[in-house]
């Protein structure tokens, strides 16, 4: 009788041991993904999505304490960092700061593909997007649209427009413009969007579909005017501007869209963990204000609708390439 | 028009420690690294990169110009003291360097390349100072049609005047140009010799290229080489004196190759190469001496090192009034100065006088610095080649190779230096000169890019060539540049024919 009393009394203290002994494991459950991540962005320093992100980073940083360090990854139009992330380990620890349209682009653009978008990637969230802009010299004696596709029909050889590189959005928009209003528009690719402004400015080639803030500077300066926007609704930022559905061509649409996307594998726990972080820094007051300041709109959702939306992209762009 | 105020303000801003600290820092650094054959202005960018986020955006502006301009003072010392280049700009310098050290006069080719850069840099700063809007509009007026033109000029001017037989230079700067290929197409997107791999998609990197031809083929061709050499060297102050007229000579060559370099650095994508490249020629055909030219003709390093510090002050010009960077280590310094919140740009001037002004200063600040700096170690770095060669070579390999890894972090680059040193040797053998294979590569893609681009935008009429006053003023001086070859060959050919004439055999 004696040892069971002893039993009864220690079955507490085993309880409350037991109990104490599980509570890291409960601990280690929610550290799903490690204190430290590393986002992979596949631009040089300094280019604006660089910019952007580490200003999401810092404020993931502020709020929930996790290390975020940015990577730059620059190579081969974005692919050289997203193949680093497909290589990394899918605990949570990386992830890839993808322009959704670049990464599909180059995927279907590939005889092979050096990584599949769907299969090699876990959606994350969306992070923020810019719409594109046609942007004309100012000198140009179009004002509008449909006077500068009048003019294209009467040119020899149709417009010229410029891109930061094949198979970028700017290019394949091009493309799409071409096919929907009948005027031959020659494509012509440059090496980043520097030199392509430089060409536009001096009036050698017709049109530049970029972002407003590369250009904003050239427009301040009156060296530059912008027709459109593309986009559905128009923008606070240009409010004078307006949309190419206005102006005759609702499918036109194209803008520069970041989503982050994790390694396929990583599990669905630490996914939703980051889609919280990233998507509350993302909408974080002092973020969307810098962010909208240049013409970029925050724009963050689940995993689902990333995946729906990376579809639909596929769908888009493979369209657009047949047609060419 | 300048204003005393944005002066004042740039000068105040400047004019504290932290700024001029950093400077310091920053041009050590520069020549430090550019002194190091592989690891260059791009790799010491790169690395403190991290370090500039919390500077201040002058400090970190003003380290990293430093560290920029600074390159183009130390690349020459490997140049000359070792036959490999520091930088691919300072290649043209082994080529009259390398010569001048074996004679002796290491101390005086080392002088006279750091008072030339001064002067290059100098001036060059003047240019970026005084007329930094209309030479940007330069910039701006520069199409493809006018830089396909430019690059035919350079292309030519090379061939024409280099050392031996022009087809050994035609065919090297092809084999150069074919290695220039290697990567994506700009306007198609297709992938051209990459083998399907990741690391080539981007093309070959210039510094492995540069490094291998140079620095490598030379450790090879000295392996196995009896070592001769007489007792140590004492360098004293008075050895390292130029004499006689080597200063009018070098400098007068120095202000021609600073108009050259302050020209190219005005056209972004120009890059030193070709700055330096020019300059050479025009040396050569200009000078009276021309047939030392390749055995230590102080014009030969001279005009080219003037020619490459203008180029790198100069090229500050259309990255900050355009915001377009000349090459992949400005990019770095726009990136910078992106991070910090600085747009550059057309608003650059007017947004932020004193940040421009106070950048000028540091340039000539910083470039005083590095005078001060290099003229002392001139007796060191001579001191160094007191090294036996079996230490001092297999050191440079290691440097080399942990060099050209830290640029773009990819073992194809280190594989690339070996295959280039291999391929830089064969050509020694068969007396080849490597330093058109490096102008091909650089200048063969520029030209492609150029054509094609021309061609696009005036929907393929190849009338686009001839159709600005620019491009038809520098075709006009191709034409000349190979008239004047031509007819100084028939001349020579009839001459041989003809016989002495009596007028030369009275002399």
């Amino acid at each position: 009788m004696k040892t069971i009393s002893t039993a009864w009394k220690t079955l507490p203290a085993l309880l409350l041991g037991a109990g104490i002994a599980l509570l890291p494991a409960g601990a280690a459950l929610a550290q799903s993904v490690p204190d430290t991540i590393t986002v992979v962005v596949p631009y040089t320093p300094g280019a604006t999505a660089d910019l952007n992100l580490r200003l999401i980073a810092r404020e993931v940083t502020e709020t929930s304490g996790r290390n975020v360090i940015v990577k730059n990854v620059p190579g081969a139009g974005a692919v050289l960092g997203a193949v680093e992330v497909v290589g990394a380990r899918p605990d949570g620890g990386t992830l890839l700061l993808s322009i959704v349209g670049t990464h599909v682009t180059s995927e279907l653009a590939a005889s092979t593909p050096p990584y599949s978008l769907r299969e090699d990637f876990v959606p994350v969230t969306r992070l923020w997007s810019a719409p594109l802009v046609l942007a004309v010299d100012a000198d140009s004696p179009a004002n509008s649209v449909a006077e500068l596709l009048e003019q294209g029909r009467q040119k020899d050889g149709g417009l010229s427009y410029a891109s930061p590189g094949v198979n970028s959005a700017s290019h394949l928009v091009g493309i799409a413009l071409a096919h929907e209003s009948g005027v031959p528009m020659r494509h012509v690719a440059y090496q980043g969007a520097a030199p392509a402004i430089v060409d536009l400015v001096a009036g050698r080639v017709d049109i530049y579909f970029s972002s407003y803030t590369a250009i904003a500077p050239q427009v301040a300066q009156g060296q530059l005017k912008v027709l459109a926007v593309l986009d559905p609704s128009r923008q606070d930022l240009i409010s004078d501007i307006p949309t190419m559905e206005e102006a005759g061509f609702a499918g036109i649409n194209a803008g520069i869209e970041f989503a982050l996307l994790a390694p396929a594998g990583t599990p669905s726990e630490a996914v939703e963990v980051l889609r919280k972080e990233f998507s509350a820094a993302a909408n974080a007051a002092n973020v969307q204000e810098t962010l909208a300041a240049s013409g970029d709109a925050v724009a963050t959702g689940t995993p689902e609708e990333l995946a729906a939306f990376i579809d639909a992209k596929f769908e888009e762009i493979s369209a657009i390439l047949a047609s060419r | 028009m300048v204003n005393a105020g944005d002066l004042w303000s740039g000068l105040t801003l400047l004019f504290s420690f932290e700024a001029l600290l950093y400077c310091f820092i920053g041009v050590a650094l520069g020549t430090f690294v550019g002194v190091l054959p592989g690891i260059g202005a791009m790799t010491a960018i790169a690395l403190l990169l991290p370090i500039t986020y919390q500077l201040e955006p002058i400090t970190s502006l003003v380290m990293l110009a430093g560290i920029y301009y600074g390159t183009q003072y130390g690349g020459s010392t490997a140049s000359i003291l070792l036959n490999m280049p520091g930088t691919p700009t300072t290649a043209v310098t082994c080529l009259d360097g390398y010569p001048m050290m074996k004679q002796g006069r290491g101390g005086v080719a080392l002088l006279i390349t750091a008072i030339s850069s001064f002067i290059g840099s100098i001036i060059g700063t003047v240019a970026l100072a005084l007329f930094a809007p209309p030479l940007a509009q330069i910039a701006i007026s520069f199409g493809s049609a006018e830089y396909l033109s430019l690059v035919v000029l350079g292309l030519l001017a090379v061939v024409l005047f280099s050392e031996g037989s022009v087809f050994r230079s035609l065919a090297a700067i092809s084999i150069g140009a074919l290695l220039g290929t290697v990567g994506i197409d700009i306007n198609t997107g297709e992938q051209r010799f990459t083998f399907g791999l990741l690391s080539l998609y981007d093309g070959v990197a210039l510094t492995a290229v540069a490094l291998g031809i140079f620095g490598l083929a030379e450790v090879i061709a000295n392996v196995g080489q009896v070592e001769e050499r007489g007792p140590a060297q004492r360098i004293s102050l008075r050895s390292m004196l130029p004499t006689g007229d080597d200063w009018p000579r070098s400098l007068k060559a120095a202000l021609r190759g600073t108009a050259i370099g302050s020209f190219f650095g005005v056209l972004p994508g120009a890059g030193g190469v070709m700055a330096s490249f020019m300059s050479y020629a025009l040396e050569k055909r200009v000078s009276k001496n021309s047939a030392e030219f390749g055995h230590g003709a102080i014009e030969g390093i001279a005009g080219p090192e003037a020619a490459n510090n203008a180029n790198a002050q100069t090229a500050f010009i259309p990255t900050l009034t355009l915001g377009l960077p000349g090459d992949a280590v400005m990019a770095l310094i726009v990136s910078a100065m992106m991070i910090q919140g600085v747009t550059p740009g057309p608003s650059f001037l007017h947004t932020n006088p004193a940040l421009f002004w106070a950048l000028v200063f540091s340039f000539v600040i910083g470039n005083a610095m590095l005078l001060v700096l290099n003229i002392p170690l001139v007796g060191l770095w001579v001191r160094l080649l007191n090294i036996p060669y079996r230490t001092l070579y297999p050191a440079i390999v290691v440097l080399i190779c942990c060099g050209i890894y830290s640029v773009g972090t990819s073992v194809a680059d280190v594989v690339t230096v070996a295959v280039m040193g291999v391929l830089g040797y064969g050509m020694r053998l068969l007396r080849f000169a490597a330093a058109p294979l490096l102008l091909g590569f650089v200048l063969g893609p520029l030209m492609e890019e150029h054509f094609r681009r021309a061609l696009l935008l005036s929907s393929g009429h190849l009338s686009t060539f001839v159709s600005s006053w620019i491009s038809v003023v520098i075709l006009g001086a191709v034409v000349l540049m190979v008239l004047s070859v031509v007819v100084r060959q028939f001349r020579s050919r009839r001459q041989a024919a003809v016989g002495p004439s009596p007028a030369d055999e009275e002399l």
